[in-house]
């Protein structure tokens, strides 16, 4: 009987020798990935860190986690920052989630805050030049919506409707000129609607998104007055002027809005105007023709 | 206005020499138009050509005159010096058919509709198509 108990001690020694060896060997790794990363030695950080979160024994450690997410933050730095899909941004985002989860002490959750508000910076500026330089609202509106999602990784009680209106009123705003310019494009007419009326949704009252509606449908039914030629019938005739008649009762509401609240906004008075003139509307045009002259617009 | 030039037709001393459409008062929007339509069509065989006055002169021998509203106000002195003349008058302005005009421009519920006198269009020697009253938003006679 003693014989036995004193295999089974053995036994449960080993065991824990063994154990103790694992975290021992662990605990070597972190310090060996923590001490790449700052010698900048990021691929030989990326190999060490990704064993040592996989282990039983450590997985579940904030501190490893959030050291990966810096590990692969280092990395995405060096060629990512500009690509919408980055596995390694992937990376930092996934691995301060798990922190997170792991409920980290004060320290590391300021630290994973600044790395996510960092990723998600670079999200919005991605979404920013994808829109302004590539003109690609189909990946700015991707990348805008990761920088959404990411921010409120960082602070979940967010109100992000500012920073909404601000990103959907740039869109808007860039493809209605777009549109004002071109008005055969009909993609870019329909994308600065689609983002106007979602400002418009968030924000009833603001006085860009209004005249760039506004200013839309004008554009619209000055070039279907266009269309008409020398030989267009009357007939036919009717029926255009009966849609651009439609199209500025439609910019006379958007642009109205915008005057009611400022009777001085330029762009509401010079666009009243023209809509008035659209509209045969004599009286009301000649009215706004004299502000136009009052805030130095020019009326010839 | 140069639609409408389908519906009529102009005395045979008219059908000669250039169609010309008369405009009389200020719109210098319009009188561009018109001399891109002059630069670009023809009435039947005819050449257009536009003239333009402030204030009516009655030397002008016109197929069309058209009165700008301004102008329209006060033209029962322009009917009646043209009277058998040949010429379809065109007016922008409450009332421009009782007062002497074929054609009057006429804004209802913000698109520019026209009213029309077939009355006046005959005495003044047009010989018109009937099809026109229908495309009219009113007919006087």
């Amino acid at each position: 009987m003693t014989k036995w108990r004193n295999k089974i001690k053995i036994l449960l020694l080993g065991i824990m020798l063994l154990m103790n060896v694992g975290v021992f060997a662990q605990v070597d790794k972190l310090n060996r990935a923590q001490h790449l990363y700052e010698v900048k030695d990021i691929d030989n950080a990326v190999g060490c860190i990704d064993s040592i979160v996989r282990h039983p024994e450590t997985k579940n450690d904030y501190t490893l986690w959030s050291l990966r997410a810096f590990i692969y933050f280092e990395k995405y730095k060096r060629g990512d920052r500009q690509k919408l899909n980055s596995p390694l941004r992937d990376s930092v985002v996934a691995s301060v989630r798990k922190s997170m989860k792991l409920k980290p002490d004060a320290n590391y959750v300021t630290q994973n805050k600044k790395l996510i508000t960092t990723i998600a910076s670079g999200y919005y500026n991605l979404a920013k030049n994808l829109l302004q330089d590539s003109i690609d609202d189909v990946k700015s509106l991707k990348a805008y919506n990761k920088y959404k999602e990411v921010f409120l990784l960082g602070d979940p009680t967010a109100v992000l409707t500012a920073k909404d209106i601000e990103y959907y009123l740039a869109v808007g705003s860039l493809f209605s000129d777009i549109f004002i310019n071109d008005n055969a494009n009909l993609k870019a007419q329909k994308t600065a609607k689609v983002a106007l009326l979602k400002v418009l949704e968030l924000q009833p009252d603001n006085a860009a998104a209004n005249i760039n509606l506004g200013l839309m449908a004008f554009n619209v039914g000055v070039n279907l007055s266009r269309s008409m030629g020398f030989d267009t019938d009357l007939t036919q005739a009717d029926i255009i002027q009966e849609n651009v008649a439609k199209l500025a009762k439609q910019a006379e509401q958007y642009i109205l809005k915008v005057y009611k609240i400022d009777n001085a906004n330029k762009k509401a008075v010079e666009a009243l105007w023209l809509t008035y003139r659209m509209l045969f509307d004599d009286k009301k045009a000649d009215e706004f023709k004299q502000k136009c002259i009052e805030l130095g617009i020019k009326v010839d | 206005m140069y639609s409408f030039t389908r519906y009529f037709e102009w005395p045979e001393n008219k059908k000669v020499g250039e169609f010309v459409i008369y405009v009389v008062g200020k719109n210098d929007n319009l009188i561009v138009e018109l001399k891109t339509l002059a630069g670009k069509k023809k009435v039947g065989n005819q050449d257009i050509e536009i003239r333009n006055t402030p204030t009516f002169d009655p030397t002008v021998n016109a197929q069309i005159i058209y009165l700008t509203p301004e102008i329209s106000k006060n033209v029962d002195d322009v009917f009646s010096k043209n009277k058998n003349k040949g010429t379809l008058f065109i007016s922008e302005g409450a009332g421009g058919c009782k007062q002497g005009a074929s054609i009057n421009f006429i804004v209802i519920d913000n698109k520019l509709k026209f009213e029309y006198s077939k009355n006046n269009a005959v005495k003044t020697g047009l010989k018109t198509n009937d099809d026109f009253k229908a495309l009219a938003a009113i007919n006087i006679d």
